[in-house]
């Protein structure tokens, strides 16, 4: 049984085991991005990469919102984590989007809101051994909160180049901390049918000129967090946006599901209440 | 860089900026790190306490001075010490470029850590502390494209949460004091507004007849 906390009574593994096949599925966070899942499958990682200002974190409140709206208003009504690594988390932010898509006047909407905020758990970190230590923690929040079915991390690469200064000579003690973090987000995903969004930023320029793929996002994409993370991500999303911002508000990004080997385009806009799909 | 004038504050009249120049203190750097009693008693001047004595200006030139005084700033905050440094509502760095690009370039991994630490160290004051951080950061070309770019690299475009773009501003019946901002990274505000600014009055610049004429 995943759960070590406390659980000896038998008629509670199996009221939590009944608790967890309730856990959404992708499909059913993001119907636009993950029309194709099958939607019987859980606890999948997906990487949100990409250069800064194209829609990473905006994409993160989007799906947020989705999950802590009630059900009358289109939501899922489920929890989520969210793990804030570069103090970048924007609180007003996502109220205005939950704001926006809320119906009702501005006053039945601040109850409502507030019901949204309390379905949301925000941590923050300041290192990778205190995110480690943190999701160690959070294991006995997840077992004991089975609506929680979102785990968003923003962003993994946060330490990136600290740790690479801290672990001296050694690639394996620089990776080490992120490596353990990759394995026990795999276990929480998979144990606990949990949902991961992680995202990652584009910190290294593709050294040669390749245009070919799918997308030049994805051919600027070089790999560089530890092969632990690369292995237990299914889902790589590359955002990017237009160059020339003065014709065009619109960002793409492209899907590449690694277990299908499949790419898909999708095409959005930012707006007041968050992102819109085109 | 932050020459004196008249109007600049409250108190501060031609006679006052001709007064303080003929005591050598010529730019507002130079006033606020001057004595200002006893400037005051030189030149007979009676400002209006307040304004320019709540800047604080620290120098600082290298990562390590730097580090040192957002954190010993940090301390005096988070100890409610009764001072000046409890009030620090705006934190200004001028240039944020002067003391990360010497450490960038090469295969210094050091150098990335030590910038990515200051970012930390911005954000923490901003996020725990509760105070408005500012930077200035210049503009390079890119290598391949040509194309000008923020400095500081990949790493440090995501550091800042807002960035505006500055412009000068050059045309027909426009005076050299106007500069074109350009927002172009926000975490609430759709990018790609932009706003002229007249830097000599601080305020919206006014229009000449022939611009006024293009705009319509």
């Amino acid at each position: 049984m995943p759960c070590k906390n406390g659980l000896r009574n038998c008629t509670e593994k199996y009221q939590l085991l009944a608790r967890l096949e309730g856990r959404s599925s992708l499909k059913e966070i993001e119907p636009y991005l993950f029309a194709d899942e099958d939607s019987s499958v859980h606890g999948d990682i997906l990487e949100f990469h990409g250069p800064e200002g194209t829609g990473k974190t905006e994409m993160l409140y989007h799906l947020t919102a989705r999950c802590v709206l009630p059900k009358s208003e289109g939501g899922l009504e489920v929890e989520v984590l969210f793990i804030d690594t570069d103090y970048r988390f924007d609180m007003l932010r996502l109220v205005t989007i939950l704001e926006r898509r809320l119906s009702g006047g501005s006053g039945g909407s601040e109850d409502a809101v507030k019901r949204c905020l309390g379905r949301l758990f925000v941590v923050s970190c300041g290192s990778s051994t205190h995110l480690l230590l943190t999701l160690h923690s959070l294991e006995s929040t997840v077992c004991g909160h089975p609506s929680l079915c979102l785990l968003i991390l923003d962003s993994l690469s946060a330490f990136y180049w600290i740790d690479r200064a801290n672990g001296g000579e050694s690639v394996n003690s620089q990776e080490s901390a992120l490596k353990k973090c990759s394995q026990f987000l795999e276990k929480l995903a998979h144990e606990y049918r949990l949902v991961v969004f992680a995202t990652t930023q584009s910190l290294m320029q593709k050294a040669s000129a390749w245009t070919e793929g799918p997308s030049s996002a994805e051919a600027d994409y070089r790999p560089y967090l530890c092969k632990a993370w690369q292995r237990v991500v299914k889902h790589r999303l590359f955002f990017s946006r237009p160059e020339d911002l003065k014709t065009s508000n619109r960002f793409s990004l492209v899907s590449h599901n690694l277990k299908s080997n499949s790419f898909k385009k999708h095409v959005f806009i930012i707006g007041e209440s968050g992102i819109e799909f085109c | 860089m932050g020459v004196l004038r008249a109007g600049l504050c409250p108190g501060l009249t031609q006679d006052t900026v001709q007064l303080l120049r003929s005591r050598g203190i010529k730019t507002v750097v130079d006033l606020v790190s001057a004595d200002l009693e006893d400037v005051a008693q030189k030149c007979g001047l009676s400002y209006k306490a307040g304004a320019l004595q709540r800047i604080q200006v620290v120098r600082a030139f290298d990562i390590f001075q730097m580090l040192d005084v957002l954190q010993d700033l940090r301390g005096a905050m988070s100890q409610q010490v009764s001072s000046a440094s409890a009030t620090v509502k705006v934190v200004v760095v001028d240039s944020v470029t002067a003391v990360v690009s010497p450490l960038l370039g090469g295969q210094q991994r050091e150098g990335l850590a030590l910038m990515m630490q200051l970012a930390r160290e911005l954000k923490t004051l901003a996020r725990d502390v509760g105070v408005a951080v500012m930077v200035t950061n210049h503009m390079t070309r890119d290598r391949d494209s040509g194309k000008l770019k923020p400095a500081l690299g990949r790493s440090w475009s995501f550091v800042p949460s807002t960035r505006i773009l500055l412009d000068i501003e050059e045309g027909a019946g426009m005076s050299g004091s106007w500069r074109r901002a350009y927002l172009t990274k926000s975490p609430r505000l759709p990018t790609g507004f932009q706003e002229m600014v007249d830097i000599g009055t601080w305020g919206i610049p006014e229009q000449s007849p022939t611009s006024q004429g293009d705009q319509m």
